[in-house]
This record gives C-alpha cells, structure tokens and sequence, in this order.
C-alpha cells in the first residue's frame, strides 16, 4: 500500500520538475497500458482460478449496477445541495 | 480500448480456469505488485507533467476543488448506502465507490491488497459507473443545472466521458470544471482505495 502511493508521488514529481528527459516520460502512456494490461490478466487469472468468484459472477453483477447506481445518485444529491447553497448566498 | 480490457480479463479467467500454471500461481503477488507500481509511476507523470491542470486550477479558484470533493463524499457515501442494503461491510463497499468510474485501477488494487471477489466487484461496478454516466450526461445537460453533468463520470470526466461532457453543453466552463474535477477525483483513487479498503 505505501508501494502504492509512493510511486504516485514519484512519478508526480517527475511529471511537473519535468525531472526525465521527455523521450523517457513519453514512455509513460506505454508504461500505464503495458502495466494495466498485465494486472488486468493477473485480475482475470485470479477469477478463474477462484471456483467461488466464477459461480457467484450473475450475482456480483446485480450488486454491482446497484452499487454504481448508488454512487451515481450520492454524486449528483451532493452537487444538487452544493448548488442551493451557492444560490442561497446570492 | 474497452476491448482490448476485456480480451486480456477473459484470456485470464480462461488460463486460469483450464491452465493454472504453478509459475504463475506462485508469484501472482509480485507480477502484480511490480506491475501496479509501474502503472501508478506512469499515472503520476502523465498527471504531474499536464501543466494545464494547475493552470486552470488557478484561474477558476478554489472553490471548483469542492466539486470533485463532492463527488467522492457522495459516490462513496452512495455505496455505503447500498452495502448496508446488500451487506457488504464498510471498508468493502466505500473503497468501491471510491473507486469513482476508474475501474480498471480500483479493481486491480483491491484484488491486489484485499480479495479477488471483492476486486471483482469494484471492477463491474465502476464499468456499470461508467456506462450509466455516457447515458445520463445528455440526459442531465437538458436541465437548467448545467453543474451536475459533471457528476455521474467520477474520475471519467478527464478522458472518457469528456468529449460528450464538451458535446452536451454548450457552457464551455462546465467542460474545464469537468476536467478538473476528473483530474482530482483520479489522484484520490490510488490513495483512498487501499486506505479504505483497510480500514
């Protein structure tokens, strides 16, 4: 997990000093496609190799709209309040 | 692109289901943690070297980060909500929804550093985040708010869904917000993910 955030950071920090030659940070869309391609198999593996994943898969997905629905709905109530305020103060 | 993601998730289940390798099965975790820090290295550049992200940060003020803020309270607020419903705990189902539409990242973090059914989970929920958001946003921009097309997309609205965030309204401010907040909303996915989920 710290792996994680450090090597956002990093790579932050590359980004903005402009610290790497830009050959070098043009590599990072390949970089991110290469590393995403990989941990997505790596994601598809550990499904099938998870016999109670692939058997409960019909039920994950009714789960899963509910959830995005639930998350989509959160977003717009909060930016919905988030307006009347603003409006209030006018 | 959404292709080519779903042909390596299924070459993987298929290995993984008829060809479960030892090689592979043994060192799942370090081809993934090695990977994962590759991936967020490169996320990091392309965010820290997008100059145009802090100088449209600076020009609308600060009060547009509240936007984004917004949109994470209340995506993750959302699944909390209905994990209570479908009984899923806390950490689980706010680490989902912090997700915010980036699903590829937030799955493979939480297969990662969680469990893979739970990673599942949080891959074909923020998918469905994504597809219900290219449905709504030219709903949405037929209301007066112009604001709260900004909202389904999470994350999306810096790639995916910005072209038809720009195509939907014509209030060109709305499309810079949209970017912003896309931009801010993505740089929390990495950190509030694993941080939630271990909660």
């Amino acid at each position: 997990m710290q792996l994680i955030i450090i090597s956002l950071i990093v790579g932050i920090c590359i980004g903005y000093f402009d610290l790497l030659p830009s050959k070098i940070t043009a590599l990072a869309n390949h970089l991110v496609l290469g590393g995403l391609f990989v941990l997505l198999f790596v994601m598809g593996f550990e499904i099938g190799i998870n016999q109670k994943i692939l058997n409960n898969l019909d039920q994950l997905g009714v789960e899963a709209i509910l959830l995005a629905g639930g998350s989509i709905i959160g977003s717009i109530v909060m930016i919905l309040l988030f307006n009347s305020t603003v409006k209030g103060e006018e | 692109m959404i292709l080519g993601i779903l042909a390596v998730i299924i070459l993987g289940i298929v290995l993984g289901q008829f060809f479960p390798l030892d090689l592979l099965v043994n060192n799942l975790d370090s081809i993934s943690t090695f990977c994962l820090s590759i991936l967020l290295l490169g996320v990091g550049i392309d965010l820290g070297s997008n100059q145009q992200v802090i100088a449209k940060l600076k020009k609308l003020g600060w009060k547009v980060l509240l936007i984004p803020l917004l949109i994470a309270v209340g995506s993750i607020i959302g699944t909390m909500v209905v994990g209570v419903i479908i009984d899923l705990s806390i950490n689980e189902s706010s680490a989902i929804g912090a997700g915010f539409g980036w699903y590829s990242l937030s799955g493979v973090i939480i297969s990662k550093v969680y469990q893979a059914d739970i990673g599942v989970l949080a891959f074909l929920t923020n998918v469905f985040r994504e597809v219900f958001a290219i449905i709504l946003i030219p709903i949405l921009a037929k209301w007066n708010n112009k604001m709260i097309v900004v909202a389904p997309g999470g994350a999306t609205t810096m790639d995916t869904t910005l072209p038809l965030i720009s195509k939907s309204v014509a209030e060109k401010e709305i499309v810079a917000v949209a970017f912003i907040s896309g931009a801010v909303l993505s740089s929390l996915v990495p950190i509030l993910v694993p941080i939630l989920i271990k909660i």
